[in-house]
């Protein structure tokens, strides 16, 4: 391993955390690229010090999310293993001809800002980034765009903020995390319900081992937004989680039936997150 | 740097008279994709938060009322300011709302929602007769 020095053109590898590493890169108003190693690694690209560009192996790109982002979704829901036919929706749509126009300007600019904080997020979480081999390289900025790099102090603020809605999530009365099984409801409580077209696109795609984290892939979305709206559809009682094999404890009483693969969680209350209380706890 | 395009979708509605604060939030994620602040004592994170935790709500109130409609808009006056939110979709999976903050003194609440309204179809796709509807009844 090379000492680690921030000045000159020069490839160094170093352990320290990446937060901290991060930010004596940023302080030094460094251009290039930093590259973490694992399977949960990435890369986070630098522009005189901003962080213009981050990509996980664990999160979409943009290019994966542009494409889906105006793309069709079915009809119908998919029929649950051993039922009948699916699910035709109240007002029986008619199938999509064309991809409809949209500002594809803004949705690019979202889409690399999103798959940007998203690979953040997942970086710079999880488990102890010291163990994580990390090397930077001095390079020419990507191509943003025109979309300005984010001051490391502002990233971070956001990565804070989307870190304390996955706990406000992971502690809910239906507990979610991006890699949480989910399965449908069987039985909607009320009649008549409606979602929008990215809560449709998820529903039909829910199968029992799909999580939050699959699904965004999927579907081309991030997964700390498809987490989210994951869990606004527990909220509306459409999913729930799937217990998990390991936690289905205490075992049944002997000759009590046994409970059967991916049955849902109950849920008790109406779980909401607050952004308000996210970014001012 | 050039502006984003955010920045220039919020030059439009800089223009509305008493503008203290406008921001362009994800509805889904609460994230701040670009904002303009005339009046810097407001702050911006706790605006767009609250503007996204009323949007998530009324979201899940329409969802359960199957409303045959989502969101438009919010009204919020308070004794000093407007706060008006527009939900807008610059692509059919996308839900961004528009946040525009008024001092009442110098605002004229119908003319500024008028404005919010002729920005949202400047900026945002219609929906599509032909797409699967959005939001769609289940």
């Amino acid at each position: 391993m090379k000492v680690e020095r921030e000045q000159g053109p020069a490839v160094y590898f170093q352990r320290e955390p990446l937060v901290v590493r991060l930010s004596r890169l940023a302080e030094a108003g460094r251009t290039g690229v930093l590259r973490v190693s694992g399977d949960d690694g990435g890369a986070i690209h630098l522009d005189e010090g901003a962080i213009v560009y981050a990509e996980s192996r664990r999160t979409p790109g943009p290019d994966r999310w542009f494409a889906h982002l105006a793309e069709p979704v079915p009809d119908t829901l998919p029929p649950e293993p051993g039922q009948g036919p699916g699910v035709a929706p109240g007002n029986g749509a008619a199938p999509v001809a064309d991809t409809p126009a949209f500002d594809r300007d803004l949705a690019w600019a979202y889409v690399v800002r999103e798959a940007t904080l998203d690979a953040a997020l997942e970086l710079l979480s999880g488990r102890p980034r010291y163990a994580l081999r990390q090397r930077f390289r001095d390079s020419e900025p990507p191509i943003t765009h025109g979309m300005a790099g984010w001051p490391l102090a502002e990233l971070l603020a956001e990565v804070e903020r989307r870190q304390r809605l996955m706990r406000q999530m992971a502690t809910a009365p239906v507990p979610l995390t991006a890699d949480t099984p989910l399965v449908r409801v069987p039985d909607l409580a009320t009649p008549r319900m409606q979602v929008s077209a990215l809560q449709w696109a998820l529903l039909i795609r829910v199968d029992g081992t799909a999580t939050p984290r699959t699904l965004a892939w999927e579907i081309g979305n991030g997964v700390f937004a498809t987490t989210l709206e994951v869990f606004r559809l527990i909220a509306l009682r459409f999913l729930t989680v799937a217990q998990p094999a390991a936690s289905r404890n205490p075992p049944p009483p002997p000759g009590a039936p046994a409970r059967p693969e991916g049955e849902a969680v109950p849920g008790g209350g109406r779980p909401v997150v607050s952004f308000l209380r996210a970014v001012d706890p | 740097m050039p502006e984003s395009p955010f920045d220039a979708l919020l030059s439009r509605v800089r223009q509305i008279d008493g503008f203290l604060l406008g921001c362009i939030v994800d509805a889904s994620t609460g994230t701040v994709l670009g904002s303009a602040q005339d009046q810097q004592d407001l702050s911006l994170p706790v605006a767009a938060a609250g503007a996204t935790d009323l949007a998530n709500v009324i979201s899940l109130m329409a969802s359960g009322l199957a409303a045959d409609g989502g969101l438009e808009d919010v009204i919020i006056t308070l004794s000093g300011h407007y706060h008006l939110i527009r939900q807008f979709s610059p692509a059919p999976k996308l839900r961004f709302l528009l946040l525009v903050v008024l001092d009442r003194t110098h605002a004229n609440l119908a003319m500024a929602l008028r404005e919010l309204r002729d920005f949202d179809l400047g900026a945002a796709v219609r929906p599509d007769p032909a797409l699967p509807g959005h939001p769609r009844g289940v």
